[in-house]
């Protein structure tokens, strides 16, 4: 009876898990057209090129749910507004006028903007419970990351990833000061 | 340990539609029992493993679509009594029993206490659907029932009407959006 009982536990785990999956995609399939269109217009056609990481990146965040994806909206939506900002804002690394965004100058400079960038965004962290919040503060990240992948498309590999890094270390930083604090007030 | 309520287990469903994988352990030790229940007493014996896994996993693998603030219960038994009777279709043949034979429904007797037991919540499985439906719908159930009076409308409006509250019982069975 027991073994019976464990046989359909697992084959209904399995069955939740694939279901969660099934709709997954088709959920990140819309976040990706969506976030296309808006990479699209502003930064141009090149930045498609990253899509199927943004594709792959929600299919995850959807999957896992809960206050991943609660996070994940939100550094979506700050993502899209960021996408909207000038260049000389969020990239001082580049050069005046360059058309090359970034090519060979100070990556390092990049990595600090995204940490700058992270701690903003960890403003946007919702208010999950204390085990759950480096959760939360990921799905912001991943989130954002998942529209900032687009713009820095035209990026070499490594200053692209000083800038998610830097964004996932802000924001994990951000959070655990957050809970430092809430912390020390309870 | 404790046998979860109808709104705890609303509340567990609709956490593990959202991904909390915690609520998935003990909404399956509630519904379990429930689906091997309502297959033994539909197939017997033999047969309600099979049945009562099945049920199972089509529910889990739609849990993700879920409504939040839906009735699970109602949800339940509508998904169930498809993958019982399916499982009965499928082994009619080779069991010489007819179509209708398939859908004649219950294996175990009227006064088998784990019936007994099923029919009481199957029936508020129905009354919770029947409560969320809208008035006019709800009237025409009633009536159908033989628990309230007609209203007072032409014979073809209240057929319509009766079949627009199926339409939409269907819908609150289903649990889904509209689904």
């Amino acid at each position: 009876m027991d073994g019976d009982h464990e046989t359909a536990r697992r084959a209904a785990k399995r069955a939740y898990e694939l279901g969660r999956l099934r709709a997954a995609v088709l959920r990140a399939a819309s976040i990706a057209v969506l976030v296309a269109g808006a990479a699209a217009i502003a930064v141009g056609m090149r930045a498609l090129a990253l899509l199927p990481l943004t594709l792959l990146g929600w299919v995850l965040i959807e999957w896992r749910g809960a206050w991943l994806l609660r996070g994940a909206r939100r550094g979506l939506l700050a993502g899209v507004a960021a996408l909207f900002l000038p260049l000389s804002i969020l990239r001082p690394c580049c050069a005046t006028g360059a058309v090359d965004c970034c090519s060979g100058s100070m990556p390092p400079m990049c990595a600090a903007v995204g940490g700058l960038l992270g701690l903003s965004l960890a403003l946007l962290i919702p208010r999950a419970p204390g085990a759950r919040r480096a959760e939360a503060a990921l799905g912001v990240a991943l989130g954002a990351a998942s529209v900032a992948a687009l713009r820095c498309g035209p990026l070499l590999l490594g200053e692209a990833a000083g800038l998610l890094g830097g964004l996932t270390a802000g924001v994990l930083a951000a959070s655990l000061a957050r809970a430092w604090v809430d912390r020390r007030h309870a | 340990m404790r046998d979860p309520d109808e709104d705890e287990l609303d509340r567990a469903m609709a956490r593990l539609a959202d991904g909390e994988r915690e609520a998935f352990d003990p909404l399956f030790r509630a519904l379990h029992p429930r689906a091997l229940r309502f297959a033994r007493a539909r197939l017997g014996p033999d047969r309600a493993e099979d049945a009562a896994q099945a049920a199972l996993v089509k529910v889990f693998s739609r849990a993700s679509e879920f409504t939040p603030g839906a009735a699970v219960l109602p949800w339940f038994y509508a998904v169930a009594a498809n993958e019982i009777r399916a499982v009965a279709r499928a082994h009619a043949p080779r069991d010489g029993v007819t179509e209708e034979g398939a859908e004649s429904p219950w294996a175990a007797a009227p006064e088998d206490p784990e019936r007994l037991l099923l029919d009481s919540e199957l029936h508020e499985a129905m009354e919770r659907a029947i409560a969320d439906l809208d008035e006019p719908s709800a009237e025409a159930i009633g009536a159908l029932l033989g628990r309230a009076a007609r209203p007072a409308i032409g014979e073809v409006a209240f057929r319509k009407r009766i079949s627009r509250a199926y339409a939409r019982l269907r819908v609150l069975l289903g649990g889904f959006n509209g689904r």
